[in-house]
Formats: C-alpha cells, sequence, structure tokens
C-alpha cells in the first residue's frame, strides 16, 4: 500500500473505516493517524502520518511470535492468527511501528443489549489475543480493496501489487516520478523490516507569513534532542574493542597454559601416534615429537594411554622403559611418519579447544547482544526513557526484571495456559541451561577435562541436562510434523536448522559418553569430534536462528509488560491522549524520523497532537 | 464491526456468512451538509458495516464519506439512544423522567397545544428545527404542520450564525458556492479562516488531490491557527483574529495601485459604475433624470458623455458602452444641483486611504506588507484564482464587512463564474436546491418568521424588523427538533427564556443537553431510519435517503409525529398529511423549479442525479453564464423577494440604505472585531476562536463512544508562551473566564496557534468538560441595524457573533 501525504488531510476516515469493517474493541486502532507538529511558531509545520501494518517482508513481530501464530501469507500479507495467538506480547514490543494491539482487557463501545456489537463483533473475536491490521484480506480475496482504501475520502491510499507493473501502486508511482519527482519510500528503514507499505511525501511548502506576533521572548528550555545522527554511538565501539580484548586476553591465557598430555583429554582419548603412519613408523618420531619427559613416558607405559593397554612393572621392568626412552631420544625424528589422526588430536588440545570454544562463544555473545540490542531497539527504548523516568527508574527495572523471570525463566504465561507445553518448553530450556552450567562447573573445576567417576555431580549434571533437553527436543520435532502452524512463511528454514543442530549436538555428545564407556575407543574421537563441530555451529549461529528467541521473547514481553504499566500509571500525557495507548514512544520516533526525512533543515520541537 | 466474516487467520474459517443479509444504498443527512452516499449491509433489521458509496456519475466525486459518518453506527445503537417517549416529572433539567407510550405523550402535548391556540394564539408556539435543508420531508412535515396551525418558525441557520450578511448585502443570497469539484481548477487559492480538511472531508481531495498535485496550486490558509488544513497549504498566514478585514482592502488597494483590475468585470457584473448623489447618499435612479422608474439605475456613459440607463433584465451591456469609474460630475435634479459619484470613486477613496497602505495594515494584522502585495499579485495574476471562506470571519459582529470587503477584493480582480473561480462560503444546508414551498407551505400558507435571537433575548429589539411578529404574550411553546441549542456559546440565557415557557419538547435520537432540559422528549429515527430527499451545496446531486433499518427502539419518524399531534390539535388538517414521504417526494420534485424539472422519483431510487445545473457549477451560475440579474433565487423564496435588497440587481459594494449610513458602512471599511465590546472586555488579553472539529458536526457526535475514543478530552489550545505566564502545564486542568461565566477544561500547549489566542473546539457536550457550560463565556448579543432592515428567513436575518468574546485562563488547583 502507498499513501500519498501530499493528499491525506488527517481525517481519520480511514481509523473509523478500519474500526467499522473489523470491529475491534476500545483502544484498539489498526488504521490510525499521527498527527505531527513542528518546529516552533510561527514556522509550524503539519503533517499527518496514516499508520497502519506494513506487512514486512521480513516481519519483526512474526519473528518475535514464539508462537508461530504470525505468518507471512505466500502474497505477504502477514496476520496474526487469532486462534492460534497466545496473547504473549512478544510481538507488541518487537512491532518498530507499534502497529500490534494487545490488550489483557477489553472494553466496548455500547451497551451490552446491543446485537450490533453482541451478535455481530463480539462473537468474531477471540479476547487476550494480539490483533493488527489484515490488509482486509478477507476482502482482498474477493477482488475488493481494504476498508481503509474504499473509505480514504481523499484516495491517498493506492493499494495492489507492487510487483505487478501494471498494477494501480506501480503506475502510480512511476507517474508521481515523472510528474512530481517523489520517491516512495518506508518508514523506518534501518529497523530492516523492509516494508511493503509505503508512502510519498508531502508537496505543500508549508511557509509562514507573519511579522511575528508579540514579540517572543527568547526560551529557556533547551531543543528537543529527538533528532540524532543514525552513526552508531561510541557505545558499540567500545563494546566491540571490550569483546576483542576479551578474546585476545583469553587466547593468551590459554597460550600460556602448560600442556600435560598424559593427562589430556582429547590428545589421550585415542591416538598418541606411537606407532606412526600406517602403524608403521614405530614408536620413535611420533612420541619424540610429543617432547615428553621421562616421568610422563613412564607415566603413559604405566598407565596405558589410547589404544595402548596399561604395562605393569611385570611386563616390562623401569629400566627398560628408560631404555627405550633413550632410544626414542636418540633416533632421528621423521614428521612425514607422523599420523594424521594424530596431529588432530594434538591440536585438539584442552587449551586449543578452550581457546575455539571462547572465541566462538564470544562471537555468538557478541552477535548475540547486537540481534538482542536490534530487537530491543526495534521497541524504541529511547523515547520509552522520558515515560520510564516519570514512571520511576526503579519501578521501571522492577517490572522488568520481574517479567523476565516470571513471564521469561519461568515462562508462566504457558504454565497458565498449558502445562505439557510448558513441560516442553521447560525440558528444552532448563536442559540448555543445565548444559551450560555444566560446561561452565567443569571449564572451573576440571579445567583439563581429567577423567573422573560417572557418578560425579559435575558429570553427570550434563548428562541429565542433556537428557532432557533431548526429551523437550524430540517433543517439539514431534510437535512440528504434526503441527499445520509451523510454516509461518519466513522462519522455517531457520527454525529446522536450530533444531537439528541441537538435535545433532545431543545425541553426539550421548553418543561419545556412551562409546567411551563401551569402550569403542575407535569412534569416540571422531563422533567427539562431529559433537564438538556441532556445538561450534550451534553457538556460532544461534543468533541467527530460532535459538534467539530464548533471550529475544522474554526482552519483548519485558518490554511489553513496562509500557504496559507506564500506561496504566497514567501520569504521561502521550499515553493518555493516543489511541490505542502503548505507542506513544514508537510514534514519536517515526515523527522525528519522517520529518528529518521530509525537511532536513528543520529545527524545533517534533510533537505528536492527538485531538483535536 | 463488522464484516460479517470471520477474522482472517492461518486456514478458511467454516463459519459461513448470514443468508439474510441486504446491502443498501443511502444518503446521510447530518448538519455538515456532506450529503455523503453510503451502501449499508443490514442483517436482521441491524446495520452491520457501512461502505461509501461512491456511486456518483462524476467520479471526481467518489468516494464520499468520513470518519463521522462511517462511526454512525454507534450513534445509531449508542448508549444515549432515546427508546421511549420521556415526560419529565422533576424540575427541568432536574433528570427525573417518566417514560411515556406514544399516546400519553402526544396526549400531553396536544392538550397544552390546544390550551396555547384557544388562549394566546398559535402564533406563541415555536418551532426550531436543525437547518432544515438536512430534512426537506421529514423537518418540512414539521414546518407543514407550523405553517398549517399558524405557529411561529425559527430558521436554526441564522441563530448558528451560519448567515453571512456580507454576501446578502453584496450579492442578495446569505452565501454563494461552487460546486466542491470547481476548486479542482484554482492555481491560487485561498482558505480564508476555512479549514476544509476537518469540516468539508469528503470534498478536501479537490485541492489536495486536484489542486495542488495535479495543478500545482498555491494554497494560503489564512487563519490564526495553524489549522489542520494549513498542513495542505503553501503559506500560512497567521493573522491576528478579526484583521481580516483590513487585510483584504490592504489587498484591494494592491490590485487598484497596481492596476490588475478587472474593469470588465466590474463593468457588467457590480454597481462600481452607478453613480451615488451627494445629497442624500442614494443612488442616483433613472428616475431623477425621467430616464425611467425608480427601479431603474444609471451610469455615466464616456464613449456618449451621457447617462445610460442600467437594463433590469439583463446584466449584458451594450458593448461601446464605456461606464465612468471615477470622478465627480455634476447634475440637476429637481431643480437641484447634485454631485454624482460612481460607487468605485467612492471605493477608491476609502480604498486608498494611508491606513490601508499594505506597511500600514501589517502591524495590525500581523501579516507583512510585503506578503500582502504578494498574495493580491498572485490572486489577479495566476488564475483561475478562488476564495473559500469561513465562519470565523462571519462570527463577528463586524463580519459582514470584511465578507463585503473580500467580495470586493475578487470582483476588481474579477475572480468570480469561472470554474475554479469564486467566493464560496459553506456555511450550512439552508441554501435548498430545490424549491420546496409545495411540501412545506401547502396552498402557500407559512409559518410565522420568528428568529430564535428574540426568544432568547425574551423580547424584540426596538429596531426588530416590522414584518417579525413577536407574539404578543411571548413565545408559551417551543418545539426544538434535532438542535442542541443549550450546547451553544448562549446556553445561559435560552435556558432563562425556556424557564418562562408552559411546554419545551424536544425530538431527537441522542439524549442532548438540550433534551435533558425538556418536558417532554420524542424519540425520532436517525436519518438511517427514515427516508428523506437530499440535496447539499458541496455537490449537485440530488439523492434518496433510505429507511436502510426500521426506526429503531420505539422511535417514530418526524412524519409520523406530527400526524398524530395534528389528529389531535386540528383533525381537520389530517388529510394534509394522509401521505407517505414518497408522496411529499413527488411533489416536490414537480413543484421544485427548475433543477429538478427533469428529475422523477424512480431515478433517484437508482442512485444519485444531477441536478439541472451547470457543470461545473461556480456560483451565481445564473449570473455569470446566464446573465441573469442578482441576485441569484433563494428558495423556498417566491421570485423577486431579495429584490428589495439588492436593488441594481448587481454586486453592490455601496450600500444606499441610512441605516449604513449612520454606521458608516455604505462601503467595506475596517472596524477593529472587539471595538464594540464594553472596555472591560477589550481589556481581556486573549482572544478565543471555537472552530468546527472532524469530531462533530456541532455537537452532533459529541456522545459517540467511537469517536470519544478518539478525540478523548476537551482541550483549550493555548501557545506555550501564554501559558508559561499563567504557570499551565501542558495537560494541566484550566478555566476559561471573563465577566460573563467560565468553564473548565484541559490545556494543549501547541506552536500551531498564535500567542495571544485560544482554541477550543466548537460542540462538546457540557459532562465532558472538567466543569460549568461549553463557552458560556460568550460576550452579550448584539443584533446590528444593518442585520434588520430587511427580513426574509436566512436570507436577510440577524447573525452571530461568537468569535468576538475576548477571554482570559488560569490553571485550576
Amino acid at each position: 500500500m502507498l499513501i500519498d501525504l501530499t493528499r491525506c488531510i488527517g481525517c481519520d476516515a480511514c481509523t473509523l473505516a478500519c474500526k467499522q469493517e473489523n470491529g475491534t474493541p476500545m483502544d484498539v486502532f489498526f488504521a490510525r493517524v499521527l498527527n505531527i507538529e513542528a518546529g516552533r511558531y510561527p514556522n509550524t509545520k503539519r503533517v499527518y502520518l496514516p499508520m497502519l501494518c506494513y506487512h514486512c517482508e521480513n516481519p519483526a513481530c512474526l519473528k518475535a511470535c514464539p508462537n508461530k501464530a504470525i505468518f507471512r501469507r505466500p502474497d505477504g500479507v502477514v496476520l496474526i492468527d487469532q486462534d492460534r495467538c497466545r496473547g504473549t506480547g512478544a510481538c507488541v514490543s518487537a512491532c518498530p511501528y507499534g502497529n500490534v494491539f494487545l490488550q489483557d482487557e477489553e472494553s466496548w463501545y455500547l451497551n451490552a443489549d446491543e446485537s450490533y456489537e453482541k451478535d455481530f463483533v463480539k462473537p468474531r473475536l477471540r479476547s487476550g489475543v494480539a490483533r493488527k491490521c489484515t490488509y482486509c484480506v478477507h476482502r482482498v480475496d474477493e477482488g475488493l480493496d481494504p476498508a481503509c482504501v474504499v473509505a480514504c475520502p481523499t484516495t491517498a491510499r493506492i493499494f495492489g501489487d507492487l510487483d505487478d507493473e501494471h498494477s494501480p501502486i506501480a503506475t502510480y508511482i512511476r507517474d508521481e516520478r515523472v510528474a512530481t519527482g517523489r520517491e516512495p519510500f518506508p518508514l523506518l528503514p534501518e529497523a530492516g523490516t523492509r516494508p511493503a507499505g509505503c508512502y510519498l511525501g508531502p508537496m505543500a511548502a508549508q511557509a509562514s507569513s507573519t511579522l511575528g506576533g508579540r514579540a517572543a521572548p527568547e526560551r529557556a528550555e533547551p531543543l528537543d534532542s529527538g533528532k540524532r545522527s543514525r552513526n552508531p554511538g561510541p557505545g558499540s565501539k567500545v563494546l566491540v574493542s571490550v569483546v576483542l580484548a576479551l578474546i585476545f586476553g583469553l587466547v593468551a591465557l590459554g597460550r600460556a597454559q602448560p600442556i600435560k598430555p598424559h593427562v589430556d583429554v582429547y590428545s589421550s582419548t585415542n591416538c598418541m601416534g606411537c606407532h606412526g603412519m600406517s602403524a608403521m613408523g614405530g614408536l620413535g618420531p611420533p612420541i619424540a615429537r610429543t617432547k615428553l619427559t621421562y616421568p610422563e613416558f613412564l607415566d603413559v607405559v604405566r598407565k596405558g594411554k589410547g589404544m595402548m593397554p596399561a604395562t605393569p612393572a611385570t611386563e616390562m621392568s623401569d629400566d627398560r622403559i628408560t631404555q627405550v626412552y633413550q632410544e626414542l631420544e636418540a633416533k632421528p625424528w621423521d614428521p612425514s611418519q607422523i599420523p594424521i589422526a594424530f596431529k588432530v588430536g594434538q591440536m585438539l588440545s584442552t587449551r586449543n579447544v578452550s581457546i575455539l570454544f571462547t572465541v566462538v562463544t564470544l562471537f555468538a555473545l557478541v552477535f548475540g547482544t547486537k540481534v538482542w540490542l536490534y530487537w530491543i531497539k526495534l521497541s524504541a527504548p529511547r523515547q520509552l526513557w522520558p515515560a520510564m523516568k516519570r514512571f520511576g527508574l526503579f519501578r521501571s527495572a522492577g517490572v522488568l526484571i520481574r517479567s523476565l523471570v516470571i513471564d521469561g525463566f519461568l515462562v508462566a504465561s504457558l504454565w497458565k495456559a498449558n502445562k505439557v507445553r510448558w513441560l516442553m518448553h521447560g525440558l528444552m530450556l532448563y536442559g540448555f541451561c543445565g548444559l551450560l552450567l555444566g560446561d561452565v562447573l567443569m571449564q572451573i573445576f576440571n579445567p583439563t577435562r581429567a577423567e573422573m567417576p560417572f557418578f560425579s555431580p559435575l558429570k553427570l549434571l550434563p548428562v541429565l541436562s542433556g537428557a532432557a533437553a533431548l526429551t523437550g527436543l524430540l517433543f517439539v520435532m514431534h510437535r512440528y510434523r504434526r503441527d499445520a502452524y509451523i510454516d509461518n512463511g519466513l522462519t522455517q528454514g531457520r527454525d529446522f536448522l536450530f533444531m537439528n543442530l541441537f538435535l545433532h549436538t545431543l545425541i553426539s555428545g550421548f553418543l561419545t559418553v556412551t562409546l567411551k564407556r563401551a569402550g569403542v575407543n575407535d569412534w569416540v574421537m571422531p563422533i567427539y569430534l562431529y559433537h564438538l563441530s556441532a556445538v561450534l555451529l550451534l553457538l556460532g549461529t544461534a543468533p541467527f536462528t530460532r535459538f534467539a528467541h530464548v533471550w529475544v521473547v522474554p526482552t519483548m514481553v519485558a518490554v511489553t509488560n513496562l509500557t504496559e504499566a507506564i500506561v496504566a500509571d497514567g501520569k504521561d500525557l502521550g499515553y493518555q491522549r493516543e489511541p490505542g495507548p502503548g505507542r506513544h514512544h514508537k510514534s514519536q520516533r517515526i515523527a522525528v524520523s519522517l520529518m528529518s526525512g521530509i525537511d532536513p533543515e528543520a529545527s524545533g520541537p517534533v510533537v505528536l497532537r492527538y485531538y483535536p | 464491526m463488522a464484516t460479517t466474516k470471520p477474522v482472517p487467520g492461518r486456514f478458511p474459517a467454516l463459519a459461513s456468512e448470514p443468508q439474510n443479509k441486504r446491502v443498501v444504498r443511502t444518503t446521510d443527512s447530518p448538519n455538515c451538509t456532506g450529503a455523503c452516499g453510503w451502501l449499508a449491509t443490514v442483517v436482521d433489521d441491524v446495520i452491520v458495516d457501512l461502505k461509501p458509496a461512491a456511486d456518483y456519475p462524476c467520479a471526481e466525486y467518489n468516494p464520499r464519506g468520513c470518519l463521522r459518518g462511517m462511526s454512525m453506527t454507534h450513534l445509531i445503537y449508542g448508549p444515549d439512544r432515546i427508546k421511549s417517549p420521556l415526560i419529565r416529572v422533576g424540575e427541568r433539567g432536574e433528570g427525573k423522567w417518566k417514560e411515556a407510550t406514544w399516546d400519553e405523550a402526544l396526549d400531553v402535548i396536544a392538550e397544552h397545544m390546544k390550551r396555547i391556540i384557544r388562549d394566546h394564539g398559535a402564533d406563541h408556539m415555536l418551532l426550531f428545527n436543525q437547518v432544515v435543508g438536512t430534512g426537506y420531508v421529514q423537518k418540512g412535515a414539521q414546518v407543514r404542520m407550523a405553517a398549517l396551525l399558524g405557529m411561529s418558525f425559527a430558521t436554526a441557520y441564522d441563530f448558528n450564525g451560519d448567515i453571512s450578511m456580507g454576501f446578502t448585502h453584496t450579492v442578495g443570497i446569505d452565501c454563494v458556492e461552487c460546486e466542491t469539484k470547481s476548486w479542482s481548477y484554482a492555481k491560487t487559492a485561498f482558505l480564508w479562516s476555512s479549514n476544509v480538511f476537518q469540516t468539508r472531508i469528503p470534498d478536501a481531495k479537490f485541492l489536495t488531490q486536484y489542486a495542488k498535485q495535479q495543478n500545482d496550486c498555491k494554497i494560503y490558509c489564512i487563519d490564526p491557527r495553524c489549522s489542520q488544513t494549513a498542513k495542505g497549504a503553501d503559506v500560512w498566514v497567521p493573522i491576528n483574529p478579526g484583521t481580516d478585514c483590513a487585510l483584504a482592502l490592504s489587498m484591494c488597494q494592491v490590485l487598484i495601485d497596481e492596476d490588475l483590475v478587472d474593469w470588465e468585470f466590474l463593468r457588467t457584473f457590480t454597481d462600481c459604475a452607478t453613480l451615488i448623489r451627494s445629497d442624500n447618499g442614494q443612488r442616483l435612479r433613472a428616475s431623477a433624470l425621467d430616464l425611467g422608474s425608480e427601479d431603474e439605475f444609471v451610469v455615466w456613459d464616456e464613449a456618449t458623455n451621457g447617462f445610460f440607463k442600467l437594463p433590469m433584465d439583463t446584466l449584458a451591456l451594450p458593448d461601446g458602452l464605456r461606464p465612468a469609474f471615477r470622478g465627480t460630475r455634476r447634475v440637476t435634479i429637481d431643480g437641484a444641483e447634485v454631485e454624482i459619484t460612481p460607487v468605485f470613486q467612492l471605493l477608491e477613496d476609502v480604498i486608498s486611504r494611508d491606513e490601508y497602505r499594505p506597511e500600514n495594515v501589517a502591524p495590525i494584522t500581523d501579516v507583512p506588507a510585503d506578503a500582502i502585495r504578494d498574495m493580491a499579485r498572485r490572486f489577479a495574476t495566476v488564475r483561475p484564482s478562488s476564495i473559500i471562506i469561513g465562519m470565523g470571519l462571519n462570527h463577528r459582529l463586524h463580519g459582514d464587512l470584511t465578507i463585503r470587503a473580500i467580495l470586493l477584493f475578487s470582483a476588481l480582480a474579477g475572480a468570480h463564474g469561472k470554474p475554479g473561480e469564486s467566493v464560496s462560503i459553506y456555511s450550512g444546508q439552508h441554501h435548498f436546491r430545490l424549491d420546496v414551498s409545495p411540501w412545506w407551505f401547502p396552498e402557500g400558507r407559512r409559518p410565522k418568521p420568528l428568529p430564535m435571537h428574540y426568544f432568547v433575548l425574551g423580547k424584540p429589539t426596538e429596531t426588530i424588523n416590522p414584518k417579525i411578529k413577536y407574539p404578543k404574550d411571548g413565545v408559551k411553546a417551543l418545539f426544538v427538533s434535532h438542535g442542541n441549542p443549550l450546547v451553544t456559546e448562549w446556553s445561559e440565557p435560552m435556558k432563562r427564556s425556556i424557564d418562562a415557557l408552559d411546554l419545551f419538547v424536544v425530538l431527537d435520537f441522542s439524549m442532548s443537553p438540550t433534551c435533558e432540559y425538556a418536558d417532554v422528549v420524542l424519540p425520532c429515527p436517525t436519518f438511517w431510519e427514515k427516508v428523506e430527499l437530499v440535496g447539499t451545496s458541496c455537490h449537485p446531486y440530488l439523492q434518496i435517503q433510505n429507511e436502510v433499518v426500521r426506526p429503531q427502539y420505539n422511535s417514530r419518524t418526524e412524519m409520523w409525529i406530527v400526524r398524530e399531534l395534528v389528529r389531535r390539535v386540528d383533525p381537520s388538517l389530517l388529510p394534509y398529511f394522509d401521505c407517505t414521504e414518497w408522496d411529499a417526494i413527488e411533489a416536490m420534485l414537480a413543484g421544485g423549479g427548475k433543477e429538478v424539472a427533469e428529475i422523477t422519483l424512480d431515478q433517484l431510487k437508482a442512485g444519485p442525479v444531477r441536478l439541472d445545473v451547470h457543470d461545473p457549477e461556480v456560483g451565481c451560475d445564473e449570473q455569470f453564464h446566464d446573465l441573469k440579474l442578482f441576485p441569484p433565487r433563494a428558495y423556498p423564496f417566491p421570485e423577486g423577494a431579495q429584490r428589495e435588497f439588492l436593488k441594481t440587481g448587481r454586486m453592490e459594494f455601496y450600500k444606499e440604505e441610512d441605516v449604513f449610513a449612520k454606521l458608516g458602512e455604505q462601503v467595506p471599511v475596517y472596524k477593529p472585531a472587539f471595538s464594540h465590546l464594553p472596555v472591560e472586555d477589550q481589556d481581556l488579553p486573549l482572544c478565543i476562536v471555537t472552530p468546527h472539529s472532524k469530531w462533530r458536526v456541532h455537537s452532533t457526535h459529541s456522545n459517540n463512544p467511537l469517536l470519544l475514543n478518539l478525540n478523548r478530552k476537551p482541550v483549550v489550545e493555548i501557545h506555550p508562551i501564554d501559558a508559561a505566564l499563567r504557570g499551565i502545564h501542558d495537560g494541566d486542568e484550566v478555566e476559561i473566564f471573563n465577566q460573563y461565566g467560565s468553564y473548565r477544561l484541559w490545556a494543549l500547549i501547541t506552536e500551531s496557534i498564535k500567542p495571544g489566542v485560544l482554541c477550543t473546539d466548537h460542540g462538546w457536550w457540557h459532562r465532558y468538560l472538567a466543569g460549568g457550560f461549553y463557552h458560556s463565556v460568550h460576550t452579550h448579543q448584539k443584533i446590528k441595524p444593518t442585520h434588520e432592515n430587511y427580513y426574509l428567513p436566512a436570507v436577510y436575518a440577524p447573525g452571530q457573533h461568537w468569535k468576538d468574546t475576548r477571554v482570559d485562563i488560569r490553571r485550576v488547583g
């Protein structure tokens, strides 16, 4: 849909046409009009910005939905299925335009016994679900235009298929490019949502002609700081520097650690390379290459290593071993005789693997944080900040933390809605957390991964967590197979990537442990290597797959809850006045962004006026 | 709501659509007078969906409609809908009611009526209905009853103040409008205090889409507020309120100084060449020179150096005629030597005064001299040029002078009579599209006209026009139909007048503040529940308003109510009401004049039908196209009824009547807007404007829950400086006050209003305010004698000066 701001007169006919068509409850406005006032008297400018869902190509709401209730049709229309939606609220904060509406309690306009609402409006709608503009697809599918389009008395809305060059919208854009030199633009392109709804700018000059009226006294209050450059601030540079310093520090720390091959879990599991390439090279060069000290050599022989069994003193005396050691040391070293497996095994020293994991994890963290910040930014926190201050920063933090814990970590909404699904979530969530915790504890208490008894807590924790996660995952996969809602038209590939990686990680992990217990040493190393690669891939792709919803959804829900609390608090004028309270901060950002696009030279505040 | 289709989701819904769905084409007829065509979807006698009909043969008009029409369902089914007749049991306004049957309610009213007729006479009963252009048939039925019984009748149009006496003085009719499509052609447009983006929503596209986008029209918005319309303007001219006349006259001076005057236009269409006698200030009659009758006028022909008698059957003048516009000549009349001067010379004498030099007008109006010159030049040279006047100019005591000055400015530029060239004032639907007399005035019987002003004042003024017969015992009963006069600025004095009544009946569909003060409230259907014939000045289509659903709840049409009253009061009149709405429409079509002569009821039932008028209609078409004498006929008054106040048959910029001379207003002059106020008012620091907003049609929709959901609170717009001076913060509760009263609402601090000006939008019901009664700060009513020297209801009658109020504001608490 294209909206021509030259034509729009801000009459709100669209707003009401939408209400009339979709029968939404009080305070819900799929179509609305921002009434923007910019500048200072007499250089006041007014712009109307009709807003509705832009049916983005890359919809944030859809990606934020933990439920797959939001989907994108092949024709590009993004819908929220009200039968599927569970009112989590993540999409509300995720939409950078504030176009998703969710209410805990619905109120209506007419007396309860009026047939209009009782028999025709309410029966269509489920309560407690997120709602947004549907482009009136029930009309579009019949070849009609959306209600707001047919009702626009200034025909400012042009609807059609942008890809079809004969469609009214494509024709209009072409014609206007020639006639008035205007190019269509989307709102907040930096949000990366790639909206399908776009605008043509206003043509009226809106100059002012006055002597200035009463002499205007100097005004003390500072100019609005709303207009800021879109360049990344120094914050992100500092963040990147810190992360890089951490990485290099950890690498250095790792390299500084001495290698202890005889206890080194990675190079000791399978191959010492004792017999050289094709088991033909005898003991010499590889072991020499290891530069074992004599006590270490002795230790290896006595305790056994890899495929080499332990050699008790009854079979080989210490003297004989000393002799062998000396012979080996004396022999010339032939690098060609070092087996590949050994080389790999050697590279996989605890130190190196730790470094690799640390680096990948940190990159995942950086990108995860980036992704997280992207989502937070979608919810317009900077514009919410003044309202948060008015609400009280401690109170705000309280709401956020409470929500993160209760709605996020405890997944309270699911607990209330469906215990089975909560269990499924819990198994995966807490299983994964257990794995993570196990890894950290292992790193602390057994940094070299020395062998330990199977029932030690350090060993049990990951095993049990893994089992939980695997159960949850299998449950989810089973559901994926059965659930018709799974393909939301956008993220299915990424979702499957995550699930499969997770599955492979867990299964290969268990296989490693089992094989080792069973003593099938030949297979332990390859499987373990596979496990490690899977873990690395899983971590590396985490920010880009469905994995991300682990931190994105709770955050978005927390912000939604905070916004609701601020609205309920009722102290902020913007939220008091706006139709559909709860999106004032986003509207504010859009208004500022729009005005700086339309009139980059202008100064002065950009104010949203909701009425009259 | 709502579509009958399920909410679109992942899978096709199984729910089926109702079988008994039907779609009805209708027109709405609220007092915005937009007359928009709608398609209503009806299921089980419930309107479930509204869509613009978009079926006007002239495609530019499609679609018509706005937020108010679109939300009408929430008034039809709204919580304030009156569901049965109510009879007051407590004190007036106390809110104690008895729900009555129709018989009970009508019997009570009829008893009172019979008694008043017997004791005082039928003229002691006053009917006051919403501007009747909104209901030729139904409100017409009430007028028909008033006419037959001999009741008094007050037109809402002049009581609203929408009557534009400046137009009446100049062109002999109270308003002139082009069809809005005509705006499209303009390349220069002055929106003079007009907020068409809010008040003429369905027509605004002719400015945005056509004039601006296609024609690159330069739009000037002259308004102390950066109104919603200023958004589409190229230049916002934040003029000082009430100084528009000075601006217009200054622009006139620019046109004359820079020789941008269209002499041909002045020659043909105006009185500028007619001659004014110095001895009595009267126009020189042909009879004085023995050239013709008392009703004929002469000009001085410079081609022949002799008098030329203006034809009184056409505006066309001989090609060779070169009337003198300047200079004073001497002529002997009845033995005495008299100086005669062309009107133009007199106008020029005034306009050329130093006080109207742009440099001197600039500090008055706050419009820079250069801007004044630029505007005048642009208007005269980049054509077509249009002016749309808003009520902010007219709702002033001296608004007539302002409008006369604007008409003079446009006449000097010759900007009339072509597509995109007109001065229009869309001030209400009193402007009948056809002669309704066959239905309203059976056998020529008319009700006795009585302007509402005199009822509110409680007595006639000394200067009241003798044609108006104020009832000798005062008004005894008042019938208000669909009006809400207690939500006007004048509600307090009106309540006092109502308190003296024996009977106060209100007919409406919503329980308005006026209903709350009534003795008997009769529930009427909304315009979605009754048949009506609808015309408007915005577009030249005549349309049928259908009975989309039956009258809801226990409401009855005005037609039915009138019939039942007549049955009780005077059964001999019953045959006059033994007809249906369709019969009434047919009668009006048959005798409605040439515009509807070819139109049949069947055509109308099929869809909107264009009246037989020029395309595009430019306002005063018969005059500018066919060169018929001014004024255009004001239906439903007979041809010639307006002649007495426009004797020359041309646009009159000189008014010869003594009453004008007494006030020094023979030609348009600038009089400071507030100069007529008492000193203590003039000392108040702020003026206040009360524009219409898109949320309401006057006070209709004030209680629409859908619109209240958007427009949540009444606010007063105030500039940050004015607010800071008074310690007012955004959103604070504030009180607007002066010596006449006060009311409380909430502050909205905005950079879009001129410092020194407050703005509250018009029509809020009291219950939404923080306290007090809406705009109860209105200054004492004044009637200008120049509005009383003739009388023709809603054409030559007193108006209002709502905007002349001065106030101050303070923070509450």
